[in-house]
């Protein structure tokens, strides 16, 4: 189902009330606040402008053993989320980046408590492509493939981009199926259909994370964080 | 307030209302959605060939299109009323540019040979592009160059100029070129080339490859005078929303025209493939935004169905041909039907 967009290519979203979280992150600040924490990995407060390659961005490393994670996640209760109640649910990172190219996984999306349920944007270490992952409640995972890249054999995971996760959970109205859009700035990467498998009522917490797969840290660096979601 | 009556005096809400009879007519409808999509008829024999070439290309692509009279107001160097330039693909130190000559589209295309190859810096001289400068009174060039010296990108593109767009070429130089600081806020494999110009008013854009591969990024440059280009940070990217997943739009083989009230984008799009082996592409229209940008609506198939016998199979290495809206009005596509033969398309 083709986003809506208007004569100029804007988006037209399924419903016409906007709530939208930013945090940007400037020198000094602290992990995301309010809606989010830091769920493992250590986190960078943003230093001043002037260093060399320092656009005030802030940063999440994991440990330095394979599978250390560096994530950070909506707070619950407060900030749990049913995708029932909305029309759509979107996260961006802006100047997204991993310090290196390979040797790590990349998520981000929303996902259900203790990992069980929700649906997220996934590149594995070692993949071609990232796919979509849509857990259900007892875990199971449907992974969906797409063409968008976060890491590629050549480069890619320095590379800085803004990135968005978006959920439709019933689709446009009367349509009732859950679409995911893989946008990187205006632009559409990836459409898919995970209507056969999520479920819309369900809770879930925003989420983006790394993961080393090497014996060696990852280092996440974004500028901001927005959140937005629509309903009448 | 008075009855309306009508002529013979009775008034209006008396007269009983007939039943409806009739059927909806749709057919305007169609016309207008068929209207929005061109229609073009392939010839069925390709019109040039690389055995036609006389000179030693080992490919000949890119195939771009110009009405000279159209846009100079007069006849070229050989009289001719159209050309086609082309190049190699992918060809090195033996890339060159050359040019087709013709009174009529329908046939007699002279090859001109030769007309442009760079040696001064780099080489693999390509996927040219040439438009008619009208304030400089000059035809300006685009093609892309491998390994030029000072350039961060292995591949940039360049511009050289000329008054008759066939000899007298004065290389400009680089026009774009990959950032050397801040490498990091662009995709991987930088490769600026495939630069594809188009003019709205006096604004100058063009479509162009701006990191390659199979997940390859584009981007979307503007300039005032042709010469100082200016690329817009947002990659240009698949618009899967329109094309599906499997599918790409390549930014660096089409073009833009203004056509029936909208702007449409006419090119090619493909499989997640570069290079030769296992691509597949397709040329289609789309409706593109007024800031060409995204395509606005799913794109229609301008060939759908069997390729003529001297195309290749889809698994191929098709080059972006190149389109104009003719004087008559009718739309031209010059396309590459495979490495080594180019065929035309009219507007019907």
């Amino acid at each position: 189902m083709p986003l809506m967009r208007d004569n100029a290519g804007a988006i037209i979203y399924p419903a016409r009330v906007k709530r939208e979280w930013i945090d940007n992150a400037t020198p000094g600040t602290s992990a995301p606040g309010s809606a989010f924490s830091v769920a493992a990995g250590t986190y960078s407060t943003p230093s001043g402008w002037s260093g060399t390659s320092n656009q005030g961005r802030a940063s999440l490393t994991t440990g330095s053993v394979s599978g250390n994670a560096a994530a950070i996640k909506g707070n619950a209760p407060l900030n749990v989320i049913n995708t029932a109640n909305f029309n759509a649910l979107s996260l961006t990172l802006e100047s997204l980046n991993i310090d290196a190219d390979t040797g790590a996984d990349f998520e981000m999306g929303f996902q259900g408590i203790g990992s069980l349920g929700g649906a997220s944007l996934m590149h594995l270490n070692g993949a071609a492509t990232a796919v979509i992952r849509v857990r259900n409640a007892a875990g199971a995972i449907t992974d969906f493939p797409t063409n968008f890249t976060i890491f590629q054999a050549s480069g890619g995971g320095r590379s800085r981009r803004n990135v968005t996760f978006l959920l439709l959970p019933r689709g446009y109205m009367g349509d009732n199926r859950a679409f995911v859009y893989i946008l990187e700035d205006d632009q559409t990467m990836a459409e898919v259909d995970i209507s056969s498998v999520y479920t819309t009522a369900q809770n879930v917490v925003p989420i983006f994370q790394t993961v080393t797969r090497t014996a060696a840290a990852r280092i996440m660096s974004w500028a901001n964080v927005k959140m937005a979601f629509w309903h009448n | 307030m008075a009855y309306m009556k009508d002529s013979t005096g009775r008034r209006l809400d008396s007269i009983a209302i007939p039943a409806k009879t009739e059927v909806a007519d749709f057919s305007s409808v169609r016309r207008n959605l068929r209207g929005a999509a061109p229609k073009l008829e392939k010839w069925t024999v390709p019109i040039f060939t690389l055995g036609d070439q006389g000179s030693t290309f080992l490919t000949i692509q890119w195939p771009w299109l110009v009405n000279v009279v159209a846009e100079t107001g007069a006849v070229g160097k050989f009289g001719e009323t159209y050309r086609i330039y082309y190049s190699t693909d992918h060809e090195g130190s033996t890339a060159r540019i050359g040019l087709l000559t013709a009174t009529n589209l329908t046939g007699g295309w002279t090859d001109r040979g030769t007309i442009y190859q760079d040696t001064s810096s780099g080489n693999q001289t390509e996927t040219e592009a040439v438009v008619w400068n009208p304030v400089e009174q000059l035809w300006f060039m685009y093609y892309h160059q491998v390994g030029v010296t000072g350039t961060t990108a292995p591949e940039t593109t360049l511009l050289a100029t000329s008054a008759n767009g066939v000899d007298g070429w004065t290389r400009v130089g680089v026009i774009i070129d990959y950032p050397s600081d801040d490498l990091s806020g662009y995709p991987p494999n930088p490769g600026i080339g495939y630069f594809r110009p188009f003019r709205i008013g006096n604004r100058w854009y063009a479509h162009a490859l701006l990191a390659g591969g199979d997940y390859a990024r584009f981007l979307l440059a503007q300039s005032p005078d042709g010469r100082k280009w200016t690329v817009d940070p947002r990659p240009l990217g698949n618009m899967s929303e329109m094309v599906g997943n499997t599918v790409r739009v390549e930014w660096n083989s089409g073009t833009v025209i203004f056509w029936n009230g909208e702007y449409l984008w006419i090119g090619l799009v493909s499989n997640f493939t570069s290079g030769g082996a296992g691509r597949v592409t397709k040329y289609v229209a789309a409706s593109i935004s007024p800031d060409f940008r995204k395509i606005t609506a799913p794109p229609v198939e301008l060939f759908p169905g069997t390729l003529l016998p001297w195309e290749t199979s889809p698994a191929d290495n098709r080059s972006g041909g190149s389109l104009i809206v003719d004087t008559d009005g009718r739309l031209v596509l010059a396309y590459s039907g495979s490495t080594t033969k180019f065929g035309l398309a009219i507007g019907v």
